[in-house]
């Protein structure tokens, strides 16, 4: 499971150092390395989190001086990368000391796989509707189109959170039986 | 049931956030794009909302096991729509060790679908524990939302002394009226022929003592020795005690209290115990395999309860301490008035034994020793030494018990002893 975070983490980490190689984005590159590489180690989100960050920092610099057209797909790679970097060490980190069953591991894989493709699908179909939307819509409405989706972006968060809040514990729930 | 969402989510959504500003900030679509994959993961585990469906039964395989056995515990599960991941986790008392299986695991369950979990753990220290309670958590294959709930079905297990078989045992001074397996000095109905004297009036004619009849020219009638039982009374040292916990010096006490116990049971003689500690209890002698079940009980709960107060043997009851009775001590002799207690008794005509398990042994084997606390533990052995020659002295057989000797060989030297006395007598 580590070596598979491993390998996320290095995709993560390296990507902005292929589109632009500097000495800013390789110096970022090499501190979230090491933050990722202590996240995965020790399985603790905080320190993975802080290594992303990093990254996406370091991806953003990257991009910058660029002025050629996007790409969409190199981006969404590395979103499925950070998505699933963070569920994989997610999952290590939780069961630390339980028996996992056999068909657990098959199975969450599975899933993982499933939901990459789906997510890259999304953001591929996302990027051609934009595309598309870009060529109808005037200047002027751009940020209303920005506004509007992050509004939706945030009240997707609010719902999730609403619909079941955080409640730190080992037990919350109590049947008998 | 409860749900909630769980702490990888906060990144995940930081990291939205730092992608979005980042777009904003650069104008580049590439980082709006990054977020959309978090976005789908988190999006898609709100929209899975359903809460699966389950049944749980707890099973323990017995409720009364004594030290070292083991027990195995089946927890079935009947899934009734998909579980993705289903975690169990039944914590375990201090004194329990797993022996096979986990109490933690993990399970992925179909719509439908029965599994069965079961470990099994070794009992290591005496008491009255409480299983069945099952924590479980359902999980979103993404870890993002989890379902929790907790299983009750209360399974109470007890965990009593182990009983360690004893062939020989001390032989008690003194004998009581019912019959027993003792041979008692006094003549009457028996099986042990004792001496043979005249024939009188009123003697049966099976007793006749025909070989000497003969070659003496009188008649003569043999006489045989009573066979009696005795009362034996345990007394447990519950005011204080040292070493590690199902290890400590009143686990081995208590382990010496009930293999004598059934021993002595065992030979037709009336045990009783005395619990002497900050709290004075008692079960008083009578036979039999209940009374087995009532001393252990006792001896399940028997703990150290600090007192100030010096109990006093003579609020024990007659019935509980008869007279002639053996009475069988085991304490460590940390507290001096314990000591105390048992010399009172042995003035007072009891035949008085002492078992003591070695409390350095016990704390020697429990703690790393710095050369100080080492220098501590034989300044100890030696005060210890001189306090056992002093009740030795006394006239009480005095037995020491060392944490690793078995009870039977610690109980040698007095069986040997009583056993010539005996012969001699």
């Amino acid at each position: 499971m580590r070596a598979l975070a491993g390998l996320l983490a290095l995709v993560l980490v390296g990507f902005p150092l292929l589109i632009a190689p500097s000495e800013l984005t390789g110096a970022l590159g090499v501190i979230a390395g090491m933050l990722c590489a202590a996240g995965i180690g020790a399985l603790s989100i905080p320190l993975l989190a802080a290594g992303a960050a990093l990254s996406l920092v370091g991806y953003a610099l990257a991009l910058w001086p660029s002025a050629g057209s996007p790409d969409p797909l190199g981006a969404v790679v590395l979103g499925v990368v950070l998505s699933l970097l963070f569920q994989v060490v997610g999952f290590a980190a939780r069961f630390p000391g339980a028996a996992v069953d056999s068909h657990v591991l098959p199975g969450q894989v599975r899933y993982w796989v499933a939901s990459g493709v789906g997510a890259a699908a999304v953001g591929i179909l996302l990027s051609i509707s934009a595309r598309g939307i870009a060529l109808r819509l005037p200047l002027p409405a751009y940020p209303a189109a920005v506004a509007l989706g992050a509004l939706a972006v945030f009240l997707g968060v609010i719902r999730l959170l609403m619909r079941a809040p955080d409640r730190i514990g080992p037990v919350s729930g109590e049947e008998r039986g | 049931m409860s749900t909630r969402v769980t702490r990888l989510a906060s990144p995940i959504v930081s990291l939205i956030a730092l992608a979005l500003f980042l777009g904003v900030l650069s104008g580049r679509a590439e980082l709006f794009l990054v977020a959309v994959p978090l976005l789908v993961t988190l999006f898609s585990t709100a929209l899975r909302a359903g809460r699966p469906h389950y049944t749980l039964t707890h099973e323990v395989s017995a409720a009364r096991v004594f030290e070292g056995d083991r027990l195995t515990v089946t927890v079935t599960v009947t899934a009734r729509s998909r579980i993705p991941l289903l975690e169990l986790f039944e914590p375990l008392p201090s004194t329990v060790a797993l022996a096979s299986g986990d109490n933690r695991a993990v399970f992925t369950l179909g719509a439908g679908q029965r599994l069965r979990w079961s470990y099994e753990f070794r009992c290591a220290g005496r008491g009255q524990f409480t299983f069945g309670t099952v924590y479980a958590r359902l999980w979103d294959r993404s870890g993002l939302r989890v379902h929790e709930t907790r299983h009750l079905a209360a399974k109470p297990v007890r965990v009593y002394p182990r009983v360690e078989p004893l062939r020989r045992l001390p032989l008690p001074r003194r004998t009581q009226t019912s019959v027993g397996n003792y041979v008692s000095p006094t003549f009457g109905e028996g099986l042990e022929p004792g001496d043979i004297r005249p024939f009188a009036p009123g003697d049966r004619v099976r007793h006749v003592n025909w070989r000497a009849s003969l070659r003496l020219g009188k008649l003569y009638v043999t006489q045989y020795h009573q066979e009696r039982n005795a009362d034996v009374v345990l007394m447990l040292d519950t005011l204080g005690h040292v070493g590690p916990p199902s290890a400590s010096s009143l686990d081995l006490c208590a382990r010496g209290a009930a293999s004598l116990a059934w021993a002595y049971l065992s030979r037709k003689d009336r045990v009783g115990l005395i619990d002497y500690g900050g709290v004075l209890r008692w079960v008083k002698p009578n036979l039999g395999r209940t009374q087995f079940e009532r001393l252990l009980d006792a001896l399940l709960s028997a703990q150290m309860i600090f007192t100030y107060v010096a109990m006093d043997l003579t609020l024990v009851p007659t019935r509980v301490l008869p007279p002639q009775a053996l009475v069988i001590a085991l304490s460590p002799l940390l507290d001096p008035r314990f000591v105390r207690a048992v010399e009172d008794l042995a003035a007072r005509g009891f035949d008085v034994v002492l078992l003591s398990p070695c409390p350095i042994d016990l704390t020697r084997g429990s703690v790393t020793l710095s050369p100080v606390d080492d220098l501590a533990c034989r300044l100890w052995t030696l005060e210890r030494q001189a306090q056992l020659a002093q009740l030795h002295r006394q006239g009480l057989a005095v037995l020491e018990w060392r944490p690793d000797q078995p009870l039977e060989l610690a109980l040698a030297p007095l069986v040997h002893r009583r056993r010539w006395r005996a012969l001699a007598g």
